[in-house]
C-alpha cells in the first residue's frame, strides 16, 4: 500500500471512529426505549432488543404530551414574532445605515451573549407583577423578545448579500421604506426566514432554564423541564427515560437531518 | 425634460471632501457625460442629483424645481424628482418577471392596471425586448438585462435620466452596439441625460458634452470636440484621447530673436498668442504636448524635425500605433501606412503645423 | 410626501416598541439585576433596601463562591480548548475531499442538535456506574479496571461533564472550522503542494495560521457558553456529588430560587456577567465598530 493510500485509510478510519462516538449515546437511547424493563436490566445498554416493545415509548408520551403542546406553542409564536422583527431590524442596519447605526447594531450583538441568569431576578418579578407567573404566557411573551437579537444578526447577515442598488432604484422609482421592504426584500427573504426560523425553533424548543424559572405545573411547562421532571421521579426506569429523551429529541434531529445545511448558515456567520 | 443647475455643491465623507465647490449647467434635453478616474467624485455628483445622497453645501435645481438646498432645508426625495436612473448591476430584481420589473415604479404609483400593462408593451416594443416580458432576469442575457433595465427607466417618462457606467459589465461588442441605442432612444426621446462613466472614448462618443471631472471638481466641460482640440489644462490634455498626448517638459527661449518653447533636443518657435499668455502669468516652464496623429515621421533627415527609433509597430486597424524613442524618451505617434517603417530603424518626427499644445507647467493651465 | 411619511410612520411604529423593549429586557433587566445586587431582597417579599457592597463582600467570603469559580474555570480549561481541537481535528479530515462529507458532518452535527436536558438524560445512561453504557462497554472490552463511579465520583464528575459537553459541541465546532478551511483560497494549497510541501508543512506553515478568525470565533463562543452554563449540569448532577459540580450558573440558581436569596443571586449573575463581558465586547468592538468609517 503506497503512503498516500495508507493516508486515506486513517483519514476514513477517524472520520468513521468519531462517527461512532457521536452516535453511541443515541444509539443507546434508542435501543434502550425499546425494551422493557426487564429486558433492561438483563442485556447490554448497547445490543439491540430481542423483544422490541413500544410500551416505554407510549408511556413517556403520555406523560409528556401536555408540556409537548406548550413547546409548539411556545416555539410558533417566539419564531413568528421574533423572525418578523428580526427580518425588519435586519433590512434597516444593512441597507439604511445611520448616525450610530453600527453601534447600536453592536448593542443588539451583544445581547447574544449576555448571560441569561442576569434577567432571571428582574423576570421573574415583572411576571409576577403582571400575573403570569408560573404561566405558559410568562414563556411565550418572554420567546417573542428574546429571539429578535439573534434574528436581527441573521437577517442583517444574510440581507448583506442582496445589492443595494435594489434598494437605490426602488428609492428612485418611488418607493419608500415600507413598499420596498415589502416588495424587494420580503420577496428575497425565503432562505433568510428559514434559516432563521430553523434557529428559533431549535433554540426555544431546547431551551430549559426559564421554563424552569418561571412556569409551574404540567399544564404550563415547556417539555424540557418535564423531561427533566421525568428524570427525577422515574429514577432507574432507563428505558422510560430514553423514551422521553427520544420525543423531546426527535423534531430537533428531524431538522437537523433534512435541514442541517440551513442550520450550519445560520450559525456559521456569527 | 428639465434642466439641470448645480451651484458650488459641497460634499463631505468626513475629513475627506468629495465634491468641492462643484457648479455646472446641464441644458435641457443634452446627452452629458461626467468622466474621470475612478474616485474624481463623479457617481458621488450622480447620486446627489437623484437625492440618494444628502450634501452639505450648494444647491441642485432641476427645471424650475430646487430639489436641494442644505443652507435652506431643502430636500427633495428621490421619488419626487422626477428623476430615473439605470445602474451598473442594472438592479433588476430576480424575483419578479421582466413585465413585472419594468411595470414597478407604475405600481408604486398606483396607476391602474389596464395602463400599466399598456405602457409596458409599447416600452418593450421601442426597445425590442416584448418576446421577454413573461421571462424572469436570471434567464437574459446581459444585454438584455440593460435593455430591461432602461425599460425601467423610460415608463415613468422622468424629466432627466441618470446612467451610472451601465456598460460596465457588457462585452466589448455588446457595449458598441448599446452605446448606438441609448443615443438613437435619447435623440428619439429628448430626455435629459447625465451618463457617467470612466471610459473616455464612451464619454468621446456619447456626449453632446462632456464634464472632465478630477477630484471633486469639473476640469473642463464642452463638445469632445472641444475637449480634444482646446483641452483647458494639462489633466484634460492627458485624459482624454487614445493614446494619449504626448508630453514634453519645455522652457521658454529667446533664439535669435525668435521665441522657441526649448524641448532639450528640439525648439518649437512660440506661436504670439501662446507666448503673451506665458507672459501675462510669468510662466517659463512649459509642457509641450502633441497628439500621436500630429506627428509626422519622416524616413530620410528633415528640416524642423528631429531624429527617433521606431521600437514597435501596432495595427489598430486601419491605422498604425508607432512607438518610437527620441533622446531617451517615449512616445507614440499613429500613422496610416507604416509602408518602410521597420523596427529599429531611425526616423525624423515633425510636428503638425498649429497642432501643438502649451501649457504651464506649474499650474497645468493651457496657453493660447 | 405624505405616502414617504407615512410608510416612516409605519416602520416607526414596528420598530421602535420592538427595539425599546429588546434593548430594556436584555440592558434594563441587567441594569436592574446589578441594583438588585446592592439591595437585601431575600424571602417572597421583595425589598429596594440598599446595602451597599455587602452582598459582594459575602460573596469574597463564601468558600461555595469560590469553589464554583475554581470549578467553573476548570470547565473552562477543559471544554474550551477541548472541544476546539476535536473541531479542527475534524475540520480537517472532512476537508480531506471524502467520499460522504455530508453525512459526516450531519451526523458530527447531531448531538448539538439536542436540548441540555436530552443530553444530561443520555449521558446519565452512558455514566450510570451500575449497569451504564461506559462500564458495560469497559467490563466487554476486558478494561474492567477502568471501570469507575463517573459522575458520583467528585474527583471525576467535572471531567464527566467535560467530556459530554464537547460530544455535543465538536461538531458547531467543526462547522465553524470547516467554513475557515474553506475560505482559503485552494490555490494557495496548491501553490504549496508544486512547491514540495508535505501535508503536514501545508497544514502547519499555510493553512492554519489562516484560521485566526474561526479561532477567535470559537474561542468567544465557547468561553461565553462554559461560564454561563447550567442546564446540562443542572439536570446531570443537581451540582453534585456534594458540591463537586457547582459552577457558578449552578450556584446562582440555588441560592436564588432555592434559598429565596434574591439579592444575593443577583450578585452571582452580575460576577456570572461582568466576566462575559469583559472577554466579548473588545472582541465584539473590533468586529462590529471598525465598520464605521
Amino acid at each position: 500500500m503506497s503512503r498516500v493510500q495508507s493516508r486515506r485509510v486513517l483519514v476514513y478510519l477517524l472520520l468513521l471512529s468519531f462517527a461512532g462516538l457521536a452516535l453511541l449515546p443515541l444509539w443507546s437511547g434508542v435501543v434502550t426505549a425499546l425494551k422493557s424493563s426487564k429486558e433492561v436490566v438483563l442485556s447490554t445498554p448497547l445490543t439491540p432488543p430481542m423483544r422490541p416493545t413500544f410500551a416505554p415509548l407510549i408511556e413517556a408520551l403520555d406523560y409528556l404530551k401536555r408540556p409537548l403542546v406548550n413547546s409548539l406553542v411556545l416555539v410558533g409564536a417566539g419564531t413568528i414574532v421574533s423572525c418578523f422583527f428580526g427580518s425588519i431590524l435586519g433590512y434597516l442596519f444593512s441597507k439604511y445605515r445611520f448616525k450610530g447605526s453600527n453601534l447600536l447594531f453592536l448593542l443588539v450583538v451583544i445581547c447574544l451573549y449576555i448571560p441569561p441568569q442576569v434577567q432571571l431576578i428582574p423576570m421573574t418579578r415583572v411576571m409576577s407583577n403582571v400575573g403570569l407567573y408560573g404561566k405558559l404566557g410568562a414563556l411565550v411573551l418572554l420567546y417573542m423578545f428574546f429571539g429578535i437579537p439573534m434574528c436581527t444578526f441573521v437577517f442583517k447577515t444574510l440581507y448583506e448579500e442582496i445589492p443595494t442598488s435594489y434598494i437605490r432604484a426602488a428609492m428612485v422609482d418611488g418607493a419608500g421604506i415600507w413598499t420596498t421592504y415589502r416588495r424587494v426584500i420580503l420577496p428575497l427573504s425565503v432562505i433568510p426566514f428559514v434559516i432563521a426560523a430553523l434557529l428559533q425553533v431549535t433554540i426555544i424548543w431546547n431551551d430549559y432554564l426559564w421554563g424552569l424559572v418561571l412556569t409551574r405545573g404540567m399544564a404550563n411547562m415547556p417539555v424540557t423541564v418535564a423531561l427533566a421532571n421525568l428524570k427525577g421521579s422515574f429514577v432507574g426506569a432507563w428505558n422510560l427515560q430514553m423514551a422521553g429523551s427520544i420525543w423531546v429529541a426527535l423534531p430537533t434531529l428531524i431538522i437537523f437531518v433534512f435541514l442541517g445545511k440551513y442550520i450550519i448558515r445560520g450559525y456559521a456567520g456569527i | 425634460m428639465a434642466s439641470v443647475t448645480i451651484r458650488n455643491l459641497v460634499k463631505r465623507y468626513g475629513d475627506t471632501v468629495a465634491i468641492k465647490g462643484l457648479s455646472l449647467e446641464i441644458r435641457d434635453g443634452e446627452f452629458i457625460v461626467l468622466v474621470g478616474p475612478s474616485g474624481c467624485g463623479k457617481t458621488t455628483l450622480l447620486n446627489s442629483i437623484a437625492g440618494l445622497l444628502r450634501v452639505e453645501e450648494g444647491e441642485i435645481w432641476i427645471g424650475e424645481n430646487l430639489a436641494v438646498a442644505p443652507e435652506q432645508g431643502v430636500f427633495i426625495p428621490p421619488q419626487k424628482r422626477g428623476v430615473a436612473m439605470v445602474f451598473q448591476d442594472y438592479a433588476i430584481y430576480p424575483h419578479m418577471t421582466v413585465f413585472g420589473n419594468i411595470a414597478f415604479p407604475l405600481e408604486i404609483r398606483k396607476v391602474e392596471k389596464k395602463e400599466i400593462r399598456k405602457r409596458v408593451v409599447e416600452i418593450a416594443q421601442l426597445l425590442e425586448i416584448e418576446d421577454l416580458l413573461g421571462r424572469k432576469p436570471r434567464a437574459l442575457s446581459g444585454g438584455q438585462k440593460q435593455r430591461v433595465a432602461l425599460a425601467r427607466a423610460i415608463i415613468r417618462s422622468p424629466k432627466v435620466f441618470l446612467m451610472d457606467e451601465p456598460f460596465a459589465n457588457l462585452d466589448a461588442k455588446l457595449r458598441v452596439r448599446a452605446r448606438v441605442e441609448i443615443k438613437r432612444l435619447q435623440r428619439e426621446l429628448g430626455i435629459t441625460t447625465v451618463f457617467v462613466t470612466h471610459d473616455q472614448t464612451e464619454a468621446m462618443t456619447m456626449g453632446d458634452r462632456i464634464a472632465v471631472m478630477n477630484t471633486g471638481c469639473i476640469e473642463q466641460v464642452g463638445s469632445p470636440t472641444t475637449l480634444y482640440e482646446e483641452p483647458r489644462n494639462l489633466f484634460v490634455a492627458g485624459f482624454i484621447g487614445s493614446p494619449p498626448m504626448n508630453m514634453w517638459p519645455a522652457q521658454v527661449k529667446l533664439v535669435q530673436g525668435k521665441r522657441m518653447a526649448d524641448l532639450g533636443f528640439f525648439a518649437i518657435e512660440l506661436p504670439a498668442p501662446v507666448f503673451e499668455a506665458a507672459k501675462a502669468i510669468g510662466a517659463k516652464e512649459l509642457m509641450v504636448g502633441v497628439r500621436p496623429e500630429h506627428i509626422v515621421i519622416h524616413p530620410q533627415p528633415q528640416e524642423r524635425a528631429f531624429e527617433a527609433q521606431v521600437v514597435h509597430i501596432e495595427p489598430i486597424g486601419k491605422e498604425f500605433n508607432v512607438y518610437l524613442e527620441a533622446n531617451g524618451e517615449s512616445l507614440v505617434a499613429t500613422v496610416n501606412s507604416v509602408s518602410g517603417l521597420e523596427i529599429g530603424q531611425r526616423v525624423w518626427l515633425a510636428f503638425g503645423k498649429g497642432k501643438v499644445h502649451f501649457f504651464d507647467r506649474s499650474s497645468g493651465k493651457a496657453l493660447r | 410626501m405624505k405616502t414617504i411619511d407615512r410608510e416612516k410612520a409605519i416602520v416607526g411604529l414596528l420598530v421602535v416598541p420592538a427595539v425599546a423593549s429588546m434593548l430594556f429586557f436584555f440592558y434594563g433587566f441587567s441594569g436592574w439585576n446589578l441594583f438588585l445586587s446592592f439591595t437585601d431582597w431575600q424571602g417572597f417579599v421583595p425589598s429596594n433596601r440598599l446595602v451597599g457592597f455587602d452582598n459582594y463582600l459575602t460573596l469574597f467570603r463564601d468558600p461555595l463562591f469560590w469553589t464554583s469559580l475554581k470549578n467553573n474555570f476548570l470547565l473552562i480549561a477543559l471544554f474550551v480548548p477541548g472541544v476546539m481541537l476535536v473541531g479542527l481535528l475534524l475540520a480537517i479530515l472532512l476537508d480531506q475531499r471524502v467520499k460522504g462529507e455530508g453525512a459526516f458532518r450531519t451526523i458530527y452535527l447531531l448531538p448539538f442538535s439536542l436540548s441540555f436536558v436530552v443530553t444530561a438524560t443520555l449521558w446519565a445512561w452512558m455514566y450510570s456506574p451500575k449497569m451504564g453504557t461506559i462500564n458495560v462497554l469497559l467490563d466487554k472490552l476486558g478494561l474492567d479496571f477502568l471501570k469507575s463511579g463517573w459522575i458520583t465520583d467528585p474527583n471525576l464528575v467535572m471531567y464527566c461533564i467535560t467530556a459530554a459537553l464537547i460530544w455535543q459541541f465538536a461538531g458547531y465546532s467543526t462547522v465553524i472550522f470547516l467554513a475557515g478551511l474553506r475560505s482559503i483560497p485552494e490555490s494557495q494549497i496548491k501553490a504549496a503542494q508544486v512547491d514540495g510541501a508535505s501535508v503536514y508543512t501545508i497544514y502547519r506553515r499555510v493553512v492554519i495560521p489562516q484560521l485566526k478568525a474561526p479561532f477567535v470565533t470559537s474561542f468567544i463562543i465557547f468561553m461565553c457558553f462554559a461560564l454561563k452554563a447550567f442546564d446540562f449540569i443542572w439536570v446531570l448532577t443537581r451540582g453534585g456529588p456534594g458540591y463537586s459540580s457547582h459552577i457558578l450558573g449552578v450556584t446562582m440558581y440555588k441560592e436564588t430560587f432555592g434559598l429565596e436569596k434574591f439579592a444575593y443571586g443577583a450578585t452571582y449573575a452580575t460576577v456570572i456577567l461582568l466576566v462575559s463581558l469583559l472577554i466579548v465586547v473588545p472582541f465584539l468592538y473590533k468586529v462590529y465598530a471598525k465598520e464605521e468609517k
